[in-house]
């Protein structure tokens, strides 16, 4: 049931984006120029990158360091490293690589690349900003990049996509379909195609990846922030209870968002001691005010609870919770966390919210940078890790950038 | 307010109604008398219901003129009709199968509460009531006397009782009647008649369409024949069956037939 | 009566549930369902739907929200709100009366306009309501009751005095039931389809107002999904779909009942899922019920001793 007539929007700027396709550069051009994505906010750990209304000095930058958020260190250390081989027309393994991958986007030059990226949607508050982000590093680097809608939840619209790009025949595409029952069909069409795919957002066997947040990553993040705040304030083990907003919507898998909740459970349970017994897993339908019903009906059932620590699977359930813990009267003995830094975490952060305390960034903003800059590498035939992810960065009322306030 | 016997209360002249290649009325006149029965008979098709349907202004003739009590009128709506106190008893009655008795015999003629009350829309319910069952009590008519049961509830005698009743009760001029017993039984039949009577009586000018001949001959004080759209006859007397009959089928089929 | 009994099976499952603070837990949780139910009851009698309520609610809640944003203020913020509603309400009866389109198609079709523009308002993104005496209409209590539900109740007093005591509802009724009738009676049946149609947009408005103020958020896909819930209350309270039959109190009996399943369960722990089970369970078995026993849950059934005299059908 999730955010279904969006389909509608999307169609018409799907149609809209057709037309632009179409056009010159001039309009990626003023595109670029009039709605500059943030880009203070970028992870501590990138060079951040000059303000959009330059586009130019993007390039040769270092945007990107890898493999520094790969989810854990073994993991890290057990990290593949894979390149295209157009003999096989499939991505190859290989040892041969250097020990840090850095995507480093630049001027697309005598190359004539042409790339295709085919979001969700273009509906969706990220990803209305990663693909401006998008289209703003395609004109920076002056490489054609074509942007399909997938018109989330359509179950067609991504078959469709997956034609249209392979008639489109770019260098690399990167395939940003979320519904994880058409992935192999799309992906046997590239490979058909000999069209090397970097997968967004759902992994695909063989095929480098290209995760737009590492969910568990940001659970985890989220959790040592908010444990941090719970020992400052002298919260104890014994006198703490973790509630979690998920919903039974999400496939409760590493690659889902759901793996921030995997994250953050294991952390609190780690760094906090917290037993199974005090973490608290709700219901939470993300409309915000049946959230903070569910949570106060929670409540309700558990007047004896002292202090809370809350998590939600994103800011909209976090607010609802927040609501919830407000009107209990909870406001001073509780604090939460949401992920997405959206309007519902910026609004409480800028305001200095005694609650709401923390929200994850997961920089769409620089989405485009870094999935043009590894579609170079794919087209040069450079190797790069099977698994990348952004830096999610943990943001509260002192860090947020004040410009989005 | 009782309009004395035989006075001509609703007129007819010249009406006349096609729809596309089909004349439905042809030049017609006619003239209702109070306190009398006006029966219309004819074929299928022979016109009857458009007849009725723009005295009763749910259609408008494309020419020819209707007067009420000598006057011309423009009849646009059913409600213009009814604002002269002339109703109309359809073939679909023309009920609110949920609603009750009450609600139905007000039904877009509610009455309302004194003052403020009524100025905003309240409904007078209990004046209603009463005013509903002491009109059930007049006519006589076997109709559940307790309030709330919808008329979807009741048998085809009882819904068209109350559509008689609803009739009844605001009819001042004229009352129309079409085929008020086509759905129904013997015993039921003659009760409705037995009503029309009544409300004959009563001084209203009463129509009835019905192709049931001896209600007619036994009921009516003039008889009406229509044939392909034009009025071939108008008897007061020496109504037989066969005469009817006659009329009603068209001497050339009659002719045939032979 | 099966309030009373779900009641009691609730004590005895979840000792919580007979508290006051939870009564008014129930109360918050049902108070924006509760206005547009309220409304959608006398769009039902008249024979009629509208799926639109749950994208108007989120199209004027964005309305709202962008309106904030511009530091406008927030009567105006509010009046901006309502007018997109009846701006919806009327456009529906321009489809449905002019055009002659069934209403469900109708309304489904402008559900998916009204949602779409929401999402363009702000290119999809949400709103955080800046104003805070816009967020206390619907966040906190007064008289110690949560300050959604007394909207909820105006909405159904409103609404229930209408269909009960005035010629307005009298004729919303005669038009559902049989709209040849009512016409033939001198009603106006477009007049009053269109009448609705805006009472059912002004209400979904008022309700998108109480949910961005209750959420502290305008987001364009607020409401989502409601629309389903809401027909539900109505019609598990006894409302035909038909048209024709139906009462405001019933209604009330329906959003609550609703609400004290979702609530009970959440007390007892169970996933949502179970909850989407037992809302559909008792849909189907309240209208299987009716339709064996011509009984309804606010209609002629149990609670007719409760309204004897005043019964509205
Ligand atoms: N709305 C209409 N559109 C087209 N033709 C019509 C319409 N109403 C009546 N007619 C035609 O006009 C003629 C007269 O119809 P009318 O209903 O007046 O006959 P009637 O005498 O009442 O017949 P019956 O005994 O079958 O009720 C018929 O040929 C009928 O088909
Ligand atoms: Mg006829």
């Amino acid at each position: 049931m999730q955010r279904f007539p969006r389909a509608v929007i999307a169609t018409f700027l799907a149609l809209a984006l057709i037309v632009s396709a179409c056009g010159d550069g001039d309009e990626d051009d003023s595109a670029a120029t009039t709605a500059a994505p943030a880009t203070t906010a970028a992870p501590e750990t990138t060079a951040a990158p000059e303000t959009p209304e330059e586009p130019a000095s993007l390039l040769g930058e270092v945007v990107m360091e890898l493999p520094t958020t790969i989810a854990n260190a073994e993991q890290a250390a057990a990290a593949t490293w894979m390149l295209w081989d157009e003999a096989s027309c499939s991505f190859v393994e290989t040892d041969d690589h250097p020990d840090v991958y850095q995507a480093v986007l630049r001027k697309d030059g005598d190359a004539n690349y042409r790339f295709a990226w085919t979001p969700e949607d273009n509906v969706f508050d990220t990803l209305i900003v990663a693909n401006e982000s998008f289209r703003v590093a395609a004109a920076a680097s002056e490489t054609d990049v074509t942007e399909f809608d997938n018109l989330y939840p359509s179950e067609e619209q991504p078959l469709v996509v997956a034609d249209l790009v392979v008639q489109h025949d770019p260098d690399v595409v990167l395939s940003m379909n979320v519904l994880a029952n058409l992935n192999p069909a799309i992906m046997s069409k590239y490979k058909e195609a000999c069209i090397p795919a970097l997968a967004h957002s759902v992994p695909h066997e063989g095929q480098p990846f290209f995760g737009g947040g590492e969910w568990y990553a940001v659970g985890r993040a989220s959790a040592d922030y908010l444990i941090a705040v719970a020992e400052d304030r002298g919260w104890t083990t014994g006198d703490v209870d973790v509630l979690l907003c998920s919903h039974s919507a999400f496939v409760q898998d590493r690659t889902s968002p759901y793996a921030s909740i995997i994250g953050f459970r294991e952390v609190v349970k780690e760094s906090f001691d917290v037993g199974d017994d005090n973490i608290h897993e709700l219901e939470c339908p993300s409309d915000i005010v049946t959230d903070q019903a569910n949570v106060a009906d929670w409540l309700t059932a558990h007047p004896d609870t002292q202090n809370i620590m809350g998590f939600g699977i994103n800011d909209l359930r976090t607010l609802g919770m927040v609501n919830a813990l407000r009107e209990s009267g909870r406001a001073e003995t509780s604090i939460a966390g949401g992920v997405g830094l959206s309007q519902e975490s910026v609004g409480p952060l800028c305001a200095n919210d005694p609650t709401f305390l923390t929200s994850v960034d997961f920089v769409p903003q620089l989405w485009g940078e870094y999935g043009i800059a590894i579609a170079q590498d794919i087209a040069e035939g450079n190797p790069i890790p099977s698994e990348i992810y952004p830096q999610a960065t943990v943001v509260d009322a002192a860090s947020i950038d004040q410009a989005k306030c | 307010m009782s309009v004395e016997k035989g006075r001509v209360v609703i007129e007819g002249i010249g009406l006349s109604k096609s729809y596309g290649p089909i004349t439905a009325l042809d030049n017609v006149d006619i003239e209702i008398r109070a306190g009398e029965i006006t029966a219309l008979v004819g074929d299928n098709g022979a016109g009857k219901s458009t007849l009725i349907k723009i005295l009763a202004g749910a259609v408008t003739p494309d020419a020819g003129e209707v007067r009420v009590n000598g006057e011309t009128v423009v009849l646009r709506t059913p409600a213009d009709a009814r604002d002269l106190g002339i109703e109309t008893i359809f073939q679909d009655l023309a009920l609110a199968p949920d609603r009750d008795v009450v609600t139905n015999l007000f039904l877009g003629r509610e009455v309302l509460r004194k003052g403020l009350a009524g100025k905003i829309g309240m409904l007078d319910r209990g004046e209603m009531e009463a005013q509903a069952l002491t009109q059930i009590d007049a006519l006589g008519v076997n109709i559940p006397r307790s309030t709330g049961v919808s008329i979807g509830e009741m048998s085809g005698g009882q819904q068209q009782s109350v559509a008689v009743a609803r009739g009844a009760f605001w009819a001042k001029t004229g009352m129309f009647m079409d085929e008020p017993t086509a759905a129904l039984g013997v015993r039921e039949s003659s009760r409705v008649l037995q009503l029309a009577r009544q409300i004959a009586g009563s001084g209203v000018a009463v129509v009835l369409i019905s192709h049931i001949l001896p209600h007619v001959m036994e009921l009516a004080d003039r008889v009406v024949v229509l044939r392909h759209g034009q009025k071939v006859a108008e008897l007061t007397e020496d109504i037989s069956m066969d005469r009817l009959v006659t009329l009603i089928v068209g001497v050339d089929a009659h002719e045939a037939a032979t | 009566m099966a309030i009373v009994a779900i009641g009691i099976a609730m004590t005895m499952v979840s000792p919580f549930f007979f508290q006051a603070g939870n009564f008014l837990n129930v109360a918050r949780a049902v108070a924006i369902t509760g206005i547009v139910a309220a409304v959608s009851t006398p769009m039902l009698i008249s024979g009629n739907v509208d799926l639109s309520v749950a994208a108007t609610m989120g199209l004027s809640g964005m309305t709202a929200g962008a309106l904030l944003v511009q530091e406008l203020p927030v009567p105006v913020a509010i009046l901006g709100a309502l007018v997109v509603g009846l701006l919806m309400g009327f456009v529906n009866g321009v489809i449905v009366v002019k055009f002659r389109v069934n209403s469900l198609i109708a309304t489904i079709g402008t559900a998916f306009i009204a949602r779409g523009v929401a999402f363009v308002i702000n290119s999809g993104r949400s709103v955080f309501i800046p104003a805070e005496s816009y967020v206390n209409l619907g966040q906190g209590s007064a008289l110690g009751i949560p300050k959604p539900v007394f909207y909820t109740v105006v909405a159904f007093a409103v609404i229930g005095f209408v269909m009960r005591y005035t010629k307005v509802g009298a004729h919303i009724y005669a038009v559902g039931s049989s709209p040849e009738a009512a016409r033939r009676a001198g009603i106006s049946v477009p007049k009053i389809t269109w009448g609705v149609f805006l009472a059912s947009g002004f209400f979904s408005a008022l309700a998108g107002v109480v949910l961005t103020s209750q959420a502290g958020s305008a987001f364009p896909y607020g409401g989502q999904g409601r629309e389903l819930e809401i027909i539900a209350a109505v019609i598990v309270g006894g409302t035909a779909l038909t048209g024709g039959r139906g009462s405001i109190t019933g209604t009330i009996l329906g959003v609550v009942l609703l609400g004290i399943i979702a609530n009970s369960l959440n007390l007892m722990g169970l996933p949502a899922p179970y909850q989407d089970i037992s809302r559909g369970l008792l849909l189907v078995g309240a209208v299987a019920t009716d339709q064996l026993s011509g009984r309804t849950l606010g209609g002629r059934g149990v609670f007719r001793g409760l309204r004897a005299g005043t019964e509205e059908a």
